[in-house]
C-alpha cells in the first residue's frame, strides 16, 4: 500500500521518469546497431585458415561489444594477409576499448603495410605510444613508417628513443644510421652502421648502408669490400616485439608455420622450430625439405632417434638431398652405428664427389663400425686429397691405437693438439697411447692436462694407477 | 538533439581507385578499335598456374617497313607444357603495319613466333638501314632480320644466338662503341613445373621468383659480320645473378660509356658500370640505385630512365609489387650515384596498392617535363575485385593504371582526365610510347595478360599545341652505320631563352617492351629558336642549329659543328 507521502514522491518523480524514458529512447535511437564484421571469402583458403577466420568472426557476432573478440579477428586477418579487413576490424576494436594499446599498434602496422594512407598509420602508432610511451618497438615502427615517407627529421627522434629504451634493438640502430646517412651525415652514420654489421655481419641492408657511408666519407676500398658482402639474401627483420608476437602466433597456414619455424631455426630456437615444423610435417608429410629441417631441429635438440626418422624420410623422398644424408650419417655415427652411416656417406659422395669433407666422414664411419684397418686406409686416402680436420686426426689416431700402432697414433694425437690444445678426449687418448709405449712421464703429463681442462674419472684412475 | 556520428556498419570498402587530381579535359582517348586493332593476348594459361602465364608479354612500336609511321608488334605467350603432357600451341606473335592511319595485320611478316613469348628489343644490328627484332622467350630466343620491307627472316642460328631458359627484356646497345649494336638479354629465373606455391592464407597461387633459382643475364657482342659472341663471363656480367625483368641502357654516369640498369624482381637491381674496356661492374648498391632508401630489395618489374628533374642526367623510375612503392631514383650526377626520392616526389603512397609493370616517361602535355605512366596488374589474386571486363579468374588480378603529371619537383596523380589510360582495369604488363599519329605528341600502346592490346591517343598534346606549345621530334642518325638511329645518344635542346631539356635516343625501357627511340622535345610559349647538342655514343658531341619547330628533325653524325671547336 502506497502511503500519501509515498504517492507524493511518486508524483514528484513522474516528470523525472518521463525525462528518463525520453533519454533512454533518444540514446537507444542514437546507439548504433552492432556492426557486421568483414566476411572474407574463405572458400579457397587452406582449411585450417578458413576455420580460424570463421571461428574468430563467429565470436564477434556472438559478442559484438567485445573489443577482444574484434581484436582477435583482426589479428587472424592480419597474419593471413587480409590487411584491409584487419584494419577495419582493428578500428572497431579500438573504438570499443580505447585504452588497449594493441589495437592502434596493430592498426598502424597494417596501414604501414598497405602504405597508401601513411598519415593514418602515423596517427595509429602515435595513439599506441600515448597508451604505452615506453614501448620501444612502437617507436621503431613509427620511425620506419616516417622514414619511408622521407620524413627523416621526425623519424630520427623515434629511432633514438627506441634505442634509449632498448639499447640492443638492432633495427633501430640500423634505421638511425640510414636516416643520418640520408640526412647527409655519413660521419655519424658510420659508427652506428659498423656496430650493426658487427652484430649482424650478413645483413645486406646494414652492409649496403655502411658501404654508402664509407663511400661518402672517402673510404672507397672499404666501401667496395662491404658492398660485395651486401649481395647476400635478406636477413629477416625480426626483433623482440611481444605485442606483435601475439599476431604472428595466430598464423595457421602452412606457409606461415613454415616461415615461422625457419625463423626459429635461424635464431637457434630449436625447441620452437621443432614444434612448428612438426605441424608442417603433419600437413606436408611428403615434403623432403620440411622433413629435413625437422630432422635438423631434432638433431640440435639431441633427440637422435626422432631426428633420424625425419632425415631418413627426407632422403627417401629426395635421394639427391646430400645434406640430409650427411646429417643422418652423423646421427648414426653419434649413435655408434657406423655401418648405417656408411651407406649414406657413400651415396652422398656419389652426388657430391668434390666435397672434401665426405671422405673424412666415410673414414670416421668405418672407425665407428670398428673396421679400423679399412678406416685407416680411408684416412690415408682422404689425406692424399685434403688436409685433415682435427676431429678426423683424432679418429685416425684412435683407429691406429686400436690396431696397436701407438707411435703413429701419438703422432696424430699430437697433431690434433697442435691445432686445438684443449681437447680433453684427445689428451686422454694420448695418455693411453704413451702408456702403451711405456712413456710414463708423457702419459702422466697428458692425463694431468686432461684433468686440468675437465675433471675426468678415467684420467684420474690412470693417474692413480701410475702412482700419482 | 542529434546523434554524434558513428558509422552504423563497419566499412567494407572493397577496391578503391587512387585518389587523384582532377582536371576536366581528357588527356587521352582509346583508339584501339578506331585504328583497327583487335588483338587479345594469349597467356597460354591452361589452369595449372604456371608462372610464365602471369608474367605476360610485351610489345614494340617501331617502323618495321621504313615508311615513316610506327608499326606495332604484339608478343603472345603459349602453354608451358610439362613432360608427358599433350602438346599445346599458343597464339602467334602479330605484326600490325600502319597504313593510312589504321593498323593492318601482316600475317606473313616472319615474326609470328609461337613460343612462350616474353619481350622484344628493336634495333638495326646489321647497320643496313632497317630495324631488326630480337624476341625473348621462355625457351630459345629469336633474332629476326628485316628484309627491308617489313618482313623478316629468322637468323637466330646463323647469328650464333643460343640464349635458352627464360629471358625477359632485352636491349640493343653498342656497349663497346664499335658501331655495331650489341645485345643485352635480361633473364629471370629457372622455373620448374613441380613447385606448388600458396599465399599466406594457404590459397594456391602463382609462384614468385623466390621459389626458383635466379639466372644471370647475357651479353652478346656484335662481331659486325652478322654474328654475335657471348661475352657474359669476360664482361663480368655473369658474376651476379638476379631475377631480371626490365632493362635500360644509357650513360648514367656521363663518362661516355653506355651503362646498363637492370630491374630485378626481389633481388637488388643492377647498375652495370661500363669501364670502356669490355668489362662491367655492378655498382648499384654503392651508387644507391639497387635498393630503396630503407635498403630493401623490391620486386623490380619495369624501368624507365629519363631526365625527370631537368638537370641533364638520367634518373630512374622502377615499378614494383603491391605493398612496395614504385621507386624514383634521382641521379645526383656523375659518379655521385642516386637517391631514392619516391616519397617526396609524390610517387610512393599512391603506388603502394598496385603491382606495376610497364612504365613510360613521356611529355604528354608538351610542357617540357617528363610525365610518368605505369600499367598495373597483380601477380597474386586480390580479395577485392575492381570493376572489370576481365573474366574470372583474371578479374582478381586486374588493376587500374597510373598516370602522373610532372609539376617540376613533384608528380601529381591524374584522375578521371586520364581515364582512357588508367580506367581499363586489366592485367597490365607491356607499355610502349611513340607518336603513333605523327602529330607531335606521344601516344601509348599497352599490353595485358590475357587482355586486349590497347592504343591510347594523346589529347593533352593537342590542347597544348593549340595553346602555342612547340615540339620537335629528333631522329639522331649515323650515316656511317647504315643511317641507323644512334641508340644511346644524348640530345640536349638549348633554347635561346635559356631553357634546356635533355632526352635520349633509346628504345629499350619499360617491361618486355620497346618504344619509339626518337627524342621528343616540347615547351610552352613564347616561341623560340635554339640548338641541339648531340652527344653521340662514345662521347663525341656536335651542335646543330634549330631554326624551326613542330616537325621531325633528322640530325646526322658529322653534320653538326663539334662542340669542343665552337
Amino acid at each position: 500500500m502506497v502511503t500519501s507521502a509515498a504517492r507524493s514522491i511518486v508524483h514528484r518523480l513522474r516528470p523525472l521518469r518521463w525525462i528518463a524514458v525520453t533519454l533512454v529512447l533518444v540514446l537507444t535511437a542514437c546507439e548504433t546497431p552492432p556492426p557486421a564484421p568483414p566476411d572474407p571469402d574463405t572458400a579457397e583458403m587452406e582449411s585450417a585458415v578458413g576455420a580460424v577466420v570463421r571461428r574468430a568472426r563467429e565470436a564477434v557476432l556472438e559478442t559484438p561489444a567485445s573489443a577482444d573478440a574484434w581484436g582477435e579477428l583482426g589479428m587472424v586477418l592480419h597474419v593471413h594477409g587480409l590487411y584491409d579487413d584487419a584494419a577495419t576490424v582493428y578500428r572497431q576494436a579500438a573504438e570499443l576499448d580505447g585504452e588497449e594499446v594493441r589495437w592502434p599498434y596493430f592498426l598502424g602496422e597494417v596501414l604501414t603495410i598497405r602504405g597508401d594512407d601513411p598519415e593514418a598509420a602515423f596517427a595509429a602508432f602515435r595513439r599506441a605510444l600515448e597508451l604505452r610511451p615506453d614501448y620501444a618497438p612502437a617507436h621503431l615502427r613509427l620511425a620506419n613508417a616516417l622514414a619511408v615517407e622521407d620524413r627523416l627529421d621526425e623519424a630520427e627522434p623515434h629511432y633514438r628513443r627506441a634505442l634509449e629504451l632498448a639499447p640492443d634493438l638492432v633495427p633501430a640502430r640500423l634505421g638511425l644510421g640510414q636516416v643520418l646517412l640520408l640526412q647527409g651525415d655519413p660521419e655519424d652514420a658510420v659508427p652506428l652502421l659498423e656496430a650493426v654489421v658487427r652484430e649482424q655481419p650478413a645483413n645486406p641492408r646494414a652492409l649496403t648502408a655502411l658501404g654508402r657511408a664509407y663511400q661518402r666519407v672517402g673510404r672507397r676500398d672499404e666501401a667496395l669490400a662491404v658492398a660485395e658482402r651486401a649481395r647476400g639474401p635478406e636477413v629477416p627483420g625480426f626483433f623482440d616485439d611481444a605485442l606483435m608476437s601475439q599476431v604472428i602466433a595466430k598464423g595457421t597456414s602452412t606457409s606461415l608455420l613454415w616461415d615461422r619455424a625457419r625463423a626459429y631455426l635461424d635464431a637457434g630456437n630449436f625447441e620452437q622450430a621443432a614444434a612448428g615444423l612438426a605441424r608442417v610435417v603433419q600437413r606436408k608429410p611428403e615434403d623432403a625439405e620440411v622433413q629435413h629441417q625437422l630432422g635438423t631441429a631434432l638433431q640440435e635438440l639431441e633427440r637422435p632417434t626422432e631426428a633420424a626418422r625425419h632425415l631418413e624420410r627426407a632422403v627417401a623422398l629426395d635421394p639427391s638431398r646430400v645434406d640430409a644424408r650427411v646429417q643422418l650419417a652423423v646421427v648414426w655415427m653419434d649413435a655408434g652405428r657406423g655401418d648405417a652411416a656408411l651407406g649414406h656417406l657413400q651415396a652422398a659422395r656419389a652426388e657430391r664427389p668434390d666435397d672434401p669433407e665426405l671422405p673424412w666422414l666415410e673414414a670416421r664411419a668405418l672407425a665407428v663400425a670398428e673396421r679400423h684397418a679399412e678406416a685407416i686406409a680411408s684416412f690415408e686416402a682422404a689425406a692424399a686429397e685434403s688436409s685433415p680436420p682435427a676431429w678426423a686426426l683424432h679418429d685416425w689416431g684412435a683407429s691406429l691405437a686400436q690396431l696397436g700402432r701407438y707411435d703413429e697414433a701419438i703422432e696424430r694425437f699430437e697433431a690434433v693438439l697442435a691445432m686445438q690444445p684443449d681437447l680433453p678426449q684427445t689428451l686422454f687418448f694420448l695418455g693411453l697411447a704413451y702408456e702403451a709405449v711405456d712413456a710414463r712421464e708423457d702419459a702422466i703429463a697428458a692425463y694431468r692436462r686432461t684433468m686440468a681442462i675437465e675433471p675426468n674419472p678415467l684420467a684420474a684412475a690412470r693417474l692413480t694407477a701410475l702412482g700419482q | 538533439m542529434g546523434c554524434s556520428g558513428k558509422d552504423t556498419t563497419v566499412d567494407d570498402e572493397g577496391a578503391s581507385t587512387p585518389a587523384a587530381t582532377t582536371d576536366a579535359a581528357p588527356w587521352f582517348e582509346d583508339v584501339t578499335a578506331a585504328w583497327g586493332i583487335d588483338a587479345v593476348h594469349d597467356a597460354g594459361a591452361r589452369g595449372a598456374l604456371r608462372i610464365p602465364e602471369i608474367m605476360g608479354s610485351g610489345l614494340a612500336l617501331f617502323d618495321a617497313d621504313d615508311d615513316g609511321a610506327l608499326d606495332l608488334y604484339q608478343v603472345n605467350s603459349a602453354p608451358v607444357v610439362g613432360p608427358g603432357e599433350p602438346p599445346a600451341e599458343g597464339a602467334p606473335n602479330r605484326l600490325f603495319l600502319q597504313r593510312d592511319g589504321a593498323f593492318v595485320e601482316m600475317p606473313g611478316s616472319g615474326l609470328g613466333d609461337r613460343g612462350i613469348g616474353m619481350g622484344v628489343a628493336v634495333g638495326d644490328y646489321d647497320n643496313d638501314g632497317d630495324v631488326d627484332v630480337y624476341l625473348t622467350n621462355d625457351g630459345l630466343d629469336r633474332l629476326f632480320r628485316n628484309r627491308g620491307d617489313g618482313t623478316f627472316d629468322d637468323v637466330t642460328e646463323s647469328a650464333g644466338i643460343a640464349v635458352d631458359d627464360w629471358s625477359s627484356s632485352a636491349a640493343f646497345c653498342d656497349v663497346d662503341a664499335d658501331g655495331h649494336l650489341d645485345l643485352y638479354v635480361v633473364r629471370y629465373v629457372r622455373h620448374d613445373l613441380d613447385t606448388v606455391c600458396t599465399d599466406t592464407a594457404g590459397r594456391v597461387e602463382y609462384c614468385g621468383p623466390e621459389s626458383f633459382p635466379d639466372a644471370h643475364d647475357v651479353l652478346l657482342r656484335n662481331r659486325g659480320d652478322g654474328t654475335f659472341e657471348d661475352v657474359t663471363e669476360s664482361a663480368g656480367i655473369g658474376a651476379v645473378t638476379g631475377a631480371g625483368l626490365g632493362v635500360s641502357c644509357l650513360d648514367f654516369d656521363a663518362d661516355g660509356h653506355l651503362d646498363l640498369y637492370v630491374a630485378n624482381d626481389a633481388d637488388p637491381n643492377q647498375l652495370w658500370i661500363n669501364h670502356g674496356d669490355g668489362t662491367f661492374r655492378d655498382e648499384g648498391l654503392l651508387r644507391g640505385a639497387s635498393v630503396n632508401a630503407q635498403g630493401l630489395n623490391e620486386a623490380g618489374m619495369g624501368v624507365v630512365a629519363g631526365d625527370f628533374d631537368g638537370d641533364d642526367d638520367f634518373d630512374l623510375f622502377v615499378t614494383h609489387l603491391e605493398e612496395e612503392s614504385n621507386t624514383y631514383y634521382r641521379n645526383l650526377g656523375g659518379t655521385a650515384g642516386f637517391e631514392d626520392k619516391s616519397a617526396s616526389a609524390g610517387l610512393a603512397a599512391s603506388s603502394m596498392r598496385f603491382t606495376g609493370f610497364g612504365t613510360a616517361a613521356l611529355d604528354a602535355d608538351l610542357d617540357g617535363d617528363l610525365d610518368l605512366a605505369a600499367v598495373n596488374g597483380r601477380v597474386k589474386r586480390s580479395v577485392d575485385v575492381y570493376e572489370t571486363s576481365m573474366p574470372a579468374p583474371w578479374d582478381r588480378y586486374a588493376e587500374p593504371n597510373l598516370f602522373y603529371r610532372n609539376d617540376g619537383d613533384v608528380f601529381h596523380l591524374l584522375g578521371a582526365e586520364a581515364a582512357a589510360f588508367t580506367a581499363p582495369v586489366e592485367i597490365g604488363r607491356g607499355l610502349a610510347v611513340g607518336d603513333l599519329d605523327g602529330d607531335g605528341d606521344p601516344d601509348l600502346a599497352l599490353s595485358s595478360t590475357q587482355g586486349p592490346l590497347r592504343l591510347v591517343r594523346n589529347l593533352a598534346g593537342d590542347r597544348a599545341r593549340a595553346a602555342g606549345h612547340r615540339w620537335l621530334l629528333v631522329e639522331a642518325r649515323d650515316p656511317a652505320l647504315g643511317d641507323r638511329y644512334a641508340l644511346g645518344a644524348v640530345v640536349t635542346l638549348e633554347l635561346a631563352d635559356g631553357r634546356r631539356q635533355t632526352r635520349a635516343i633509346s628504345a629499350a625501357a619499360s617491361y618486355l617492351s620497346s618504344s619509339d627511340p626518337r627524342a621528343l622535345f616540347a615547351f610552352g610559349p613564347p616561341g623560340a629558336t635554339g640548338s641541339l647538342v648531340v652527344r653521340w655514343p662514345g662521347g663525341v658531341a656536335e651542335r646543330f642549329a634549330v631554326d624551326a619547330f613542330d616537325r621531325v628533325l633528322v640530325v646526322r653524325r658529322g653534320g653538326g659543328s663539334p662542340v669542343g671547336e665552337e
